[in-house]
């Protein structure tokens, strides 16, 4: 278990601040934010290579903020992966095993299969591709069965497709051995599909944490919301109908499960938000018509941009759904979501 | 034209050997201009450089027809006729000593003496990266205030007069020198003696091998280290195990070029040092007592070893690359 409390760390303009993180073995921490929220220097800073201004680092109880970089047993995975380009692939994995004069290579070769590199041990690193050297970088961390591992958006750089298999591969070789993890991510899909949990920082300190459910489903900041990727609307309570709260957003009636009052900001998340091309009976009290502004795909899912009454809406579908509706810009169609499935801000 | 550079460099340094040499040269390189050109216009060359039995600097015109039907631009065909006159430069006086004294016929004692000049050239390199190392990775890495003044001080040593930097030593490492001092009395003593020379070889050539060393290492991204780090090594093994491997052809080339100095090293060593006496201070003194035709076999010899010794280890590491 490692935990952080009241950690400060100054460098340059940087500064984070956090007042307490815990993440249980076995975790798979999703910390999200924007670029320069200091993700990158939190998790050097975890792993030993800058001093702390402040706070304490605990590690399974044992205070380890003043621990050599190399006792601590926490394997840190760059963006760019930075292989010893000096080294074979098979060199750079049982890096870790020669430094520590072990000469038993078996549990490397296990993880080499894991992974799916077995056939790249003799290559050197420059000879692989985006999705290969993230796997190597991995491997070579896993080897030294970390206390816990750092990833720093290992996946930001591959292509979608790449992304996609790589993602699995690397999500069922860690569950398989239970590590902790920690993972920088400002893509939304890869937190949701790897986490279990997931922190959101702004400027330095952490605006809200929880799992990886909860945060999706209930941001609490219209920051965190944004950054998740969900539908903000902004509107005016004004009343109750049926114990349901209704909220005016520009010239439509929105109704919400949560009580509010006064101008409010809604969040509902595009997958909760069905769409179709003819009216269905349903016993969703948000029923809206409106006409798809675009249709824009990013591989596994597809975002539909609708416009409803001056207002904007995101859905997300999956390729197939788009296909068998047959949806296509301009096409009028009726938007339907739960009472329950709108939150307020 | 592909051997442009070549056919005049060879035409160049052959005309101060004469008219027949010139003609004959002239001949060769014209057949071989024609065979890569097929323009028989470079025959014509040969027939030029008979002008030469007039006033043989004439020769030199012989190029003119190579030139013409070399299909180079303008700017690279004038660029070309002034790099050979300035390889010719360096190149002529040194074929010019081959042809006229040959490497043999020298008194015994210089094997003596080129042995003690390469026995003190690698001891002041091996000491110089031992020195050189940590102070370019501190150079290359940290940030403090000074620095600049640092990288001057180190460069203090190429840019002063050699014979004032052995002047500088010998007060300090002199027998009645601060430092030299105390050291003789633990019986380490520099002054007519061999560790003398290797301090001089060293002072002149460690700047060589810092300046590489310190680029080498600013080329290497620190996270490697990091990253060794948190897989278990400590900064030390980092070092050895990451960072050396990635600078060793600036280690190899730094220690070239630093030993090729200390080799040719001789103003400062022969004011700390004169006895034992290196090759270069042999050359000095055979030259001093013997005048130039007793000298010009010795430095033939110790040129021609010279040039081996430094074109085969560019040969062998020249390849080596940093990973």
């Amino acid at each position: 278990m490692l935990e952080l409390h009241d950690i400060h760390i100054a460098l340059g303009d940087l500064k984070i601040e956090i007042q307490q993180l815990k993440v249980e073995k076995g975790d798979y921490l999703a910390i999200m934010g924007p670029t320069g929220a200091g993700k990158t220097v939190l998790l050097e800073s975890i792993a030993g290579l800058h001093a702390l201004h402040g706070g304490k680092v605990l590690l399974n109880g044992r205070d380890i903020t003043h621990m050599a970089p190399n006792k601590r047993g926490i394997a840190m995975v760059y963006q760019d992966y930075v292989l010893f380009p000096h080294l074979s692939v098979l060199d750079n994995i049982t890096y870790p095993l020669r430094i520590r004069k072990e000469r038993d290579f078996s549990f490397a070769m296990k993880l080499a299969n894991m992974l799916e590199i077995r056939h790249l041990l003799d290559r050197e690193p420059s000879t692989l591709s985006g999705g290969e050297m993230q796997r190597v970088a991995l491997a070579r961390a896993l080897v030294i069965r970390p206390n816990v591992v750092l990833l720093d958006e290992p996946f930001s750089s591959l292509d979608l497709k790449t992304k996609c298999k790589v993602r699995k591969i690397v999500k069922d070789t860690i569950s398989e051995l239970n590590a902790t993890v920690i993972h920088i991510t400002h893509d939304a899909e890869t937190a949701w599909t790897m986490a279990n949990k997931v922190a959101v920082m702004h400027e330095g300190k952490i605006v809200q944490i929880g799992s990886t459910e909860d945060i999706f489903t209930h941001p609490k900041t219209e920051f965190v919301a944004n950054f998740v990727d969900t539908n903000i609307l902004k509107g005016e309570v004004i009343g109750m109908q049926d114990s349901l709260t209704v909220v005016k957003v520009g010239d439509a009636r929105i109704y919400t499960a949560a009580p509010a009052k006064g101008n409010v900001i809604l969040s509902i998340r595009p997958e909760n938000i069905i769409v179709s091309k003819t009216k269905i009976e349903s016993s969703m009290r948000n029923q809206l018509q409106g006409r798809i502004e675009s249709i824009e795909s990013t591989g596994s899912i597809v975002k539909l941009y609708i416009k409803i009454k001056g207002m904007a809406l995101v859905s997300t579908l999956t390729p197939n759904a788009i296909h068998a509706l047959s949806l296509e810009p301009n096409a009028e169609v009726f938007v339907y979501f739960k009472a329950s499935s709108v939150h307020v801000l | 034209m592909k051997f442009l550079l070549f056919y005049s460099l060879f035409v160049i340094i052959t005309i101060p050997f004469g008219f027949i040499p010139t003609l004959i040269t002239t001949l060769i390189v014209s057949i071989f201009a024609y065979f890569e050109t097929r323009n028989y216009y470079v025959l014509f060359s040969s027939l030029i450089a008979a002008g030469g039995i007039i006033w043989l600097p004439l020769s030199v015109l012989a190029l003119v027809p190579i030139f013409l039907v070399s299909k180079d631009e303008p700017f690279v065909k004038i660029a070309t006729i002034i790099a050979a006159l300035a390889v010719g430069f360096i190149l002529f006086p040194v074929v010019y000593l081959f042809v006229s004294a040959p490497p043999w016929g020298f008194p015994n004692q210089l094997y003596i003496t080129l042995l003690t000049s390469i026995i003190a050239a690698t001891l002041a390199t091996i000491i110089g990266l031992f020195f050189a190392l940590p102070l370019g990775y501190v150079l290359a890495r940290k940030n403090f205030p000074g620095r600049e003044f640092v990288d001057g001080v180190i460069d203090i040593p190429i840019v002063i007069p050699h014979t004032v930097a052995g002047i500088v030593l010998l007060l300090v490492f002199g027998t009645a020198g601060v430092i030299g001092a105390p050291l003789e009395s633990i019986g380490l003593r520099f002054y007519y003696a061999l560790p003398g020379i290797i301090l001089a070889m060293l002072f002149v050539s460690i700047p060589f091998l810092i300046n590489q060393i310190r680029d080498g290492i600013g080329k290497v991204d620190e996270r490697y280290e990091l990253v060794a780090m948190t897989l278990g090594a400590t900064r030390t093994k980092a070092f050895f195990t990451v960072v050396i491997p990635l600078i060793k052809r600036n280690i190899l080339s730094g220690s070239i070029n630093a030993w090729a100095r200390a080799m040719s090293e001789f103003g400062a060593v022969i004011m700390i040092a004169f006895y034992p006496m290196i090759a270069p201070t042999y050359i000095y003194f055979l030259f001093t007592n013997y005048g130039l035709s007793t000298t010009l076999p010795a430095t033939s010899f110790i040129l021609l070893i010279t040039l081996l010794i430094f074109v085969s280890l560019r040969v062998v590491f020249g390849r080596v690359k940093n990973a």
